[in-house]
């Protein structure tokens, strides 16, 4: 379970390190602890799962991967686990998940597939479909950013 | 953005050094100075490459729960629609798209019936309907831009 100490550390973790040459000096001061343990929470923080990686959030579309589509999949119940890892293979597929359908709603898949080339998302597209014999599915390209920020937890 | 940068973002993407000096063990790996490294990550957030420089967590591990969210709202209702979404501290993505159900957003809170509370709160604000699509199983979340790569 969490502790308030894991709190403490995740959510400083969530804002923005700052370009100090000692980044974590500040955190340790907070913490009343050495950088050294600093890490270590870092890295227990990481070990347990809580936190899927530390790093850059990059805005993809300023690095250059400016097609980004969502695709919506009506995937058969004994099929999902294989679409699932397929589609999971291509390093162009950043999430993908199984969703609930609401009553009317035939879209059980969902993936979302960055690329720097639309002809590259046409081609993951048609590679997914063919794969796994699904014929109904939607691609849905975005139009406009409204939001997008980072959780704050805590 | 140069052979350099793109190095950079690929360690700070996938292997973000976790010393005490992370900028001077990136210079090490990139054959830079511990001030050039500073000066680079600097740009590359000015010019809005990178967003942040943190821990991604899971919100399932910390307890929370999530749902993508749809709806359909008439073109010219959007802005006033996605500012009573977006007012929402839980809603962290949010696109308009090219379909049926244009308006797309993420919703995280610490409770189911939290994140129930907040949909009705907007859906009686807005004068919409929201689909709620939670996911039942998660197959991959790898957000990461290989920068290094061309062939993406």
């Amino acid at each position: 379970m969490m502790g308030e100490r894991d709190k403490i550390v995740i959510k400083k973790l969530q804002d923005d390190l700052p370009l100090d040459r000692e980044p974590f000096r500040q955190l340790a001061s907070e913490l009343g602890c050495s950088q050294e343990e600093v890490i270590q929470a870092i890295e227990d923080l990481s070990r347990r799962g809580i936190m899927r990686r530390f790093g850059a959030v990059l805005r993809h579309h300023n690095a250059g991967y400016i097609y980004n589509a969502m695709v919506m999949w009506e995937v058969p119940e004994e099929k999902v686990d294989e679409a699932g890892a397929y589609m999971a293979s291509f390093r162009e597929i950043s999430h993908c998940y199984l969703r609930e359908t609401p009553p009317g709603w035939p879209y059980n898949m969902y993936c979302m597939i960055h690329a720097r080339t639309e002809a590259t998302i046409a081609r993951i597209v048609t590679a997914i479909a063919e794969k796994l014999g699904v014929k109904n599915y939607k691609i849905v390209n975005s139009v406009r950013e409204l939001k997008k920020t980072s959780m704050v937890y805590f | 953005m140069d052979e350099k940068d793109r190095e950079i973002l690929d360690i700070l993407q996938q292997e973000f050094p976790l010393a005490a000096r992370p900028w001077a063990v990136i210079a090490e790996k990139t054959g830079l100075s511990e001030q050039e490294v500073v000066d680079r990550v600097g740009r590359l957030k000015e010019a809005g490459i990178i967003r942040r420089i943190g821990g991604v967590f899971d919100s399932r591990s910390l307890g929370f729960y999530s749902t993508l969210c749809a709806a359909r709202v008439p073109e010219g209702d959007i802005d006033r629609v996605a500012g009573l979404i977006n007012a929402c501290s839980g809603v962290t993505h949010n696109y308009l798209r090219d379909d049926e159900y244009n308006l797309w957003f993420t919703l995280t809170a610490p409770s189911e019936i939290e994140a129930r509370e907040y949909l009705t709160t907007i859906e009686e604000a807005a004068g919409i309907t929201i689909v709620s699509l939670p996911a039942t199983k998660v197959y991959k979340i790898q957000v990461t831009f290989a920068m290094g790569d061309e062939q993406i």
